[in-house]
């Protein structure tokens, strides 16, 4: 899911004031729900340290949960440099245990059971990851750079994921708690991308910045995730169901809470 | 699983991981024995080992 080079601009930008005026809210705004829903997906990771159904996954939980908040911290003192910066957003380094964001809302509570982490894990971070996937030849370099780095980081993850995925299907106990997790999760990963006319991820796209358009980015989430559902005859439904697009907040990159 | 940490060293028994699949015993080797700079680490299927002196 790599893309090496982005547009047709070969001009390398290396810092915010390079970035022209119109591009640099949509920067800010990716970079931003970025390293938040990095950040939170690695809290609730971390929150199955020792809770995992096998020791291995355990550690396994730990090491990703690292990942996921290393790749949070990369990305936030990014954001310092921008005139957008929010207080909230400079907070890493003191209070960043309470510190507001907005990642998706399938992140918001604490994953109730292992077949929520195992969605997280399969949706969420294989959306980011598929989002870094189109970035890695991005005209923006500090964006180019981590997505080529977390993209090497990120293989182990997905390996942990399917493999939980085909474990935890073949289980008729587990199975139908997973096809819940998943249905849950589902939404927040394919919506993250935002619409296709979305302003933010196709003024990315015209500025050399991303490989992808959100529809684009969303065939190649479906692309990833779907044959292994089909392969495990798991909730083969979602895959052909409409996203609850009333329910996107274009502010927040996030679906509101289903009422 | 085996690791070696310098190129003069040969590869060591470190430990073992429970697995479905290679590529989980691949994720969970690298996650759990990741105490040293390894330069390199293989994991075999034990179904793979033959017995030359039994214990």
């Amino acid at each position: 899911m790599t893309d090496g080079a982005v547009g047709s601009s070969s001009e390398r930008i290396e810092s915010v004031g390079a970035l022209d005026p119109e591009s640099r809210p949509a920067v800010y705004a990716v970079l931003s729900s970025l390293a938040d829903n990095k950040y939170v997906l690695g809290r609730r990771y971390a929150e199955w340290c020792t809770g995992a159904p096998m020791l291995e996954s355990a550690v396994a939980a730990a090491a990703m949960a690292q990942d996921e908040l290393g790749h949070a911290r990369s990305f936030y003192p990014l954001l310092r440099g921008f005139p957008e910066v929010t207080e909230t957003d400079t907070t890493e380094e003191s209070g960043w245990q309470s510190r507001p964001a907005r990642a998706m809302a399938c992140l918001d509570r604490k994953f109730v059971s292992w077949t929520d982490f195992v969605a997280a894990n399969f949706l969420v971070d294989t959306a980011l990851t598929a989002l870094l996937g189109a970035a890695t030849g991005s005209a923006y370099e500090p964006l180019g750079q981590r997505a080529r780095k977390i993209l090497q980081e990120e293989a182990p993850h997905w390996i942990h994921g399917a493999g939980w995925i085909r474990r935890l299907a073949a289980d008729p106990d587990a199975r139908p708690i997973l096809e819940g997790s998943l249905r849950a999760a589902w939404d927040d990963a394919f919506t993250w991308f935002g619409q296709a006319d979305d302003p933010v991820m196709n003024r990315l796209v015209a500025g050399g910045l991303l490989a992808c358009t959100p529809d684009e980015l969303r065939e190649r989430l479906r692309t990833r995730v779907v044959p292994l559902l089909e392969e495990a005859s798991l909730a083969v439904d979602l895959a052909g169901r409409g996203l609850p697009w009333g329910r996107w907040d274009q502010n927040t990159r996030r679906l509101r809470p289903a009422s | 699983m085996f690791a070696r940490r310098k190129y003069e060293e040969p590869l060591c028994q470190v430990g073992t991981v429970t697995a479905d699949a290679p590529d989980m015993a691949e994720v969970f080797a690298r996650s759990i024995y990741d105490e040293h700079p390894w330069i390199e680490m293989v994991v075999v299927p034990r179904s793979s080992l033959r017995t030359v002196i039994a214990p």
